[in-house]
């Protein structure tokens, strides 16, 4: 590992000063995956997302920076979720009202089908696990030999039983195993130092 | 062998790595077979987490696609964290205002937000963030809570609003701005002052999009046709707001905004320079602001009138058609004295491709004397939209109008034959081989008035005013966006790899389909392929993380597949068809022998971030890797070993190329410019800013002395590496170019892009 695990008291306090950088960019780039992979199953366009992505960043940033995230109220995770849902609105709403400028005939269809609060947070709280722990896995992988990291993620994601890898890969079953629980505990271990977690 | 199952602190032990070797050993061979022992293992491995969940879903989880908006937004974003103060609170602000970091205390008036979404709120509106900032006051982006919508809300600077008559002012000004319905003229909706706080402010229609402004930044002139629209639909403003008695006394790109999209023009900030003016005449005495685009008798201070504007919107017209402001200065004193003394410089020694007409236009605009100006705004607007009903669609603009007013040179009428000829051999081939043609490529040829002039100056001018070549053949969209196009090294076919996960091979000499690859069981996006120098083979690399063989002539998989650790963004084949290299989306570059379908040596790399380009070079003695990481990387092909790492690129690396010397690399990506780089001493030779986004890929012609360089703007260049002259655009493809080929003889290039199809080009011989 290079750098020990920040904890989370810290980790709020850092994201609270705008000028700290580097608490940010520790989760920037998940955040951004997370806004943009839902904005998407929102079914706004590839441009159109990373555009609400970045805004979204921009004013969490800003409030972040102005005190207004109390984490007393609230998740960071769901208050960002609030945010991001509000700004999806309002967009599929400017489409719907100005469909000539956007070509967009369907947004008033989609407005109409925005999932009510509850199916909408689930999907929110899924793509946050998701993106999660794609983001852990990038920043965990270099810790292991790449066997290891193969036998984990040939189980644990492809769905290939330990048998078949170990034969791929030239590992005991046993040791396949081993591997992909290593694996897991870390990648738990990364993902357990995120806010909220 | 154990036969009793481990405990749990045994199973732990294993986990962290804590127990004395032999007991280690033990309890691997016991998790050999007993199957409650591994889902007990596994279990304290997750401690109840949905990490194991997670992982499942992680197989379908598709990362952005590497030509995804998302990345470079990201990029912005991380950017802008980095410097907070520089970006993250002042977005676009007018650049003629401070535009300076507003610290939270002036933004105090706002109150606490009812939504958390918001940074403040004004009454009903929900203030969303600041979207700007001019001489006058901010401008924010809010939502409406009462109707539903999202609206701009311009705020009176407080030290405006404590000015009693500075607030009455600016009341009836906007009042009568909101009387105007234009589709030209921005929306206002709502005015409004809370004496007890002091503050004014008015809500208007929110625009999505820039400001004229914003577009000028990027340098360059518009182009004719496209600056024509923009002060046709400013007159048509102007028009309907003078008819209502007002008069706008600040016309300049800042306040004209279009709209994104529809590119519609909207006019912004009626009367509301007069405030300012009061204001600041009262207390300092003297004009601020910009006087760039100021009418003579306003540079005077006399009284103005409505051919006051008349002036600023030929000034407007001037800075698009020149690509720079009619007057300019080092000091706004030396603007203003040649604002009422000196005359412009005519329009076309700037910019050659300005038609007579339109120049004219601008002239009488910009008549010292007002009496000589048009009459009004209607009169402007109906001789600008008579010039764009005779300007030819952008691209053509500048041939056709130089054409009316002087003869074409000679040179320039036998490249018209020369190209003319051409596009009908690609009409009539395109109707015999029933394949979908670039009708509007006869269209969209442009001449170019003056080549030469001021070398390596493309750059600056845009990309339409230069020849583009017509397309052969366009390749029809069948399997979502193209990731890769290649020529075989004899000539005879091009393959190409889509998102769908399909390849197919093109025969260029009998114009059809020859076949498709049976990439029927895996199915994930390729993003890479590579033929073998004897044109045998074609390798592919796909998202499954797997690198693939295929007989050319067979269609089917040969040998075994190479398997990566990670998704597999690059591929080449060495020139003699013995070694292969494959990049992968976590940095991974492994060398392989293709023959035994093991790896060379170690794998090497980018530290981070993806390997979004391969290439050996052409004596296969080095690879180049272009890296999400910002950095080219040469590598020595013997050893595995690090021979180079070439620095300076602002952003992720998308495209790397070798000159058929091998002494020679270019590269281009995010920062949107290409570099050539010297083998030997890995030293930057030269950088070109070209395009005005960000380029996906790059080729190097077979004689070495251009590129050819695809970017997301649609467009692939062909760029001169000694002079940096663009010497042809191809376009056609209405989405970005994310690969370009250049057939090994040089007769034909080809472009992939996402928007689905291939376009084929021939080239012209010189």
């Amino acid at each position: 590992m290079t750098a020990p695990p920040l904890t989370r008291a810290s980790l709020l306090v850092r994201l609270r000063d705008p000028n700290d950088g580097d608490a940010w960019k520790e989760f920037v780039r998940l955040y951004a995956a997370v806004i943009y992979g839902f904005a998407r199953k929102r079914g706004l366009q590839d441009a159109d997302a990373a555009d609400l992505m970045q805004e979204v960043l921009r004013s969490v940033a800003a409030a972040v920076g102005r005190l207004n995230y109390d984490p007393g109220k609230g998740t960071f995770r769901g208050w960002l979720y609030s945010i991001t849902r509000n700004k999806i609105y309002n967009f599929l709403e400017a489409r719907a009202r100005h469909p000539r400028g956007s070509g967009d005939s369907n947004a008033h269809q989609r407005l109409e089908e925005y999932p009510g609060r509850e199916s909408d947070a689930d999907d929110w709280d899924k793509e946050y696990e998701r993106k999660a722990f794609a983001w852990a896995a990038d920043r965990v992988r270099d810790e292991f030999q790449p066997n290891t990291w193969q036998a984990f993620w040939m189980t644990a994601v492809d769905g290939h039983n330990a048998r078949d890898v170990g034969t791929r890969l030239g590992m005991s079953p046993g040791a396949v195993y081993v591997a992909k629980s290593r694996v897991l505990a870390r990648l738990r271990q990364e993902i357990g130092q995120l806010p909220d977690n | 062998m154990i036969i009793t199952c481990p405990d749990r602190e045994r199973l732990k032990g294993v986990l962290d790595s804590s127990l004395a070797d032999p007991d280690q050993a033990d309890v691997v061979n016991h998790l050999d077979s007993c199957t409650s022992c591994q889902a007990a293992l596994e279990e304290i491995a997750s401690s109840g987490s949905s990490v194991r969940e997670a992982a499942r879903a992680a197989r379908t989880e598709v990362p952005p696609a590497q030509t995804s908006a998302f990345w470079p937004a990201l990029h912005r974003v991380e950017r802008e964290i980095q410097s907070p103060a520089a970006a993250m609170d002042v977005t676009r602000a007018d650049p003629a205002g401070d535009t300076t970091h507003i610290p939270d205390r002036h933004l105090e008036f706002l109150d606490p937000p009812d939504d958390p979404a918001h940074i403040g709120q004004i009454n009903r509106f929900g203030i969303v963030e600041l979207v700007g900032r001019g001489g006058m006051g901010m401008v924010f982006r809010a939502y409406d809570h009462c109707l539903q919508r999202t609206v701009a809300v311009k705020v009176l600077d407080p030290q405006y609003g404590k000015n009693e008559m500075a607030r009455t002012r600016f009341i009836r000004e906007a009042r009568a701005a909101a009387a105007v319905a234009h589709e030209n003229v921005v929306t206002i909706h709502h005015v409004e002052c809370v004496e007890e706080k002091d503050l004014s402010f008015f809500v208007m229609q929110f625009v999505k999009g820039r400001s004229l402004q914003d577009r000028l930044d990027e340098g360059g002139p518009l182009p004719v046709r496209e600056a024509v629209r923009i002060a046709a639909q400013t007159a048509g403003g102007l028009a309907a707001a003078h008819e209502n008695g007002l008069i706008h006394r600040d016309i300049k790109p800042g306040n004209i905004l279009l709209e994104q999209g529809s590119g519609r023009v909207l006019l912004t900030d009626f009367g509301l320079a007069r405030l300012t003016e009061d204001v600041k005449l009262t207390q300092t005495g003297f004009v601020a602001g910009t006087p760039l685009y100021m009418s003579p008798e306003q540079a005077r201070g006399e009284t103005v009138d409505h051919r006051s504007d008349l002036f600023s919107l030929g000034s407007v017209l001037y800075a698009m058609l020149a690509g720079v402001p009619p007057f300019q200065g080092s000091s706004p004193f030396t603007v203003l004295k040649q604002v009422t003394d000196s005359r412009h410089r005519p329009v076309q020694d700037v910019n050659s491709a300005v038609p007579e007409s339109v120049a004219e236009i601008v002239d009488r605009l910009m008549a010292k004397d007002p009496r000589h100006r048009y009459a009004d705004a209607a009169e402007v607007a109906t001789a600008l939209n008579a010039e764009l009903a005779k300007l030819p669609p952008d691209g053509a603009a500048s041939s056709i109008s130089r054409r009316s007013s002087r003869s074409m040179p000679r040179y320039v009428r036998s490249w018209w034959r020369r190209n003319s000829s051409i596009g009908l051999i690609a009409v009539a081939a395109a109707l015999l081989l029933l394949v979908l043609s670039e009708a509007t490529g006869l269209t969209r040829w442009t001449l170019l008035g003056q080549r030469g002039r001021g070398v390596g100056n493309y750059g600056g001018q845009d990309a339409t005013e230069l020849p583009a070549t017509p397309t052969k053949f366009t390749l029809p969209a069948m399997d979502g966006a193209v990731w890769a196009v290649a020529f075989d090294p004899k000539g005879d076919y091009l393959a190409w790899a889509t998102e769908g996960g399909t390849v197919r091979l093109w025969d260029l000499k009998a114009g059809r389909i020859f076949g498709v690859l049976n990439t029927a069981q895996s199915k994930s996006p390729v993003w890479a392929i590579s033929f073998t120098r004897d044109g045998s083979r074609l390798a592919t690399g796909s998202d499954d993380g797997f690198v693939r063989l295929w007989g050319v002539q067979t269609r089917e998989q040969v040998g075994t597949e190479f398997l990566n650790p990670f998704p597999v963004r690059s591929v080449a084949m060495s020139p003699d068809g013995k070694k292969m290299a494959s990049g992968t989306r976590n940095g991974a570059v492994i060398l392989w022998d293709v023959e035994r379908a093991k790896k060379l040596h170690n794998t090497i790399g980018h530290e981070s971030g993806v390997v979004n380009s391969l290439t050996f070079s052409p004596d296969g003695k080095m690879v180049a890797s272009a890296g999400s990481d910002k950095t080219v990387r040469l590598w020595n092909v013997d050893d595995g070993s690090l021979r180079a790492n070439l620095t300076g690129h602002t952003g992720p690396v998308y495209a790397v190329a070798f000159d058929p010397t091998s002494q020679l690399v270019a590269s281009a990506g995010w920062d949107r410019t290409i570099r050539v780089w010297d083998v030997n001493s890995a030293a930057e030779r030269s950088k070109f800013d070209v395009n005005r986004d960000d380029i996906w890929s790059l080729a190097f012609c077979h004689l070495g002395k251009h590129v050819l360089a695809g970017g997301q703007d649609g467009t692939a260049r062909w760029l001169d590496i000694d002079t940096g002259n663009v010497e042809y655009v191809y376009r056609g493809h209405t989405g970005p170019v994310h690969a370009v080929a250049v057939a090994r003889d040089g007769q034909f290039i080809a472009t992939g892009s996402r928007d689905g199809t291939v376009r084929v080009y021939e080239m012209s011989k010189p």
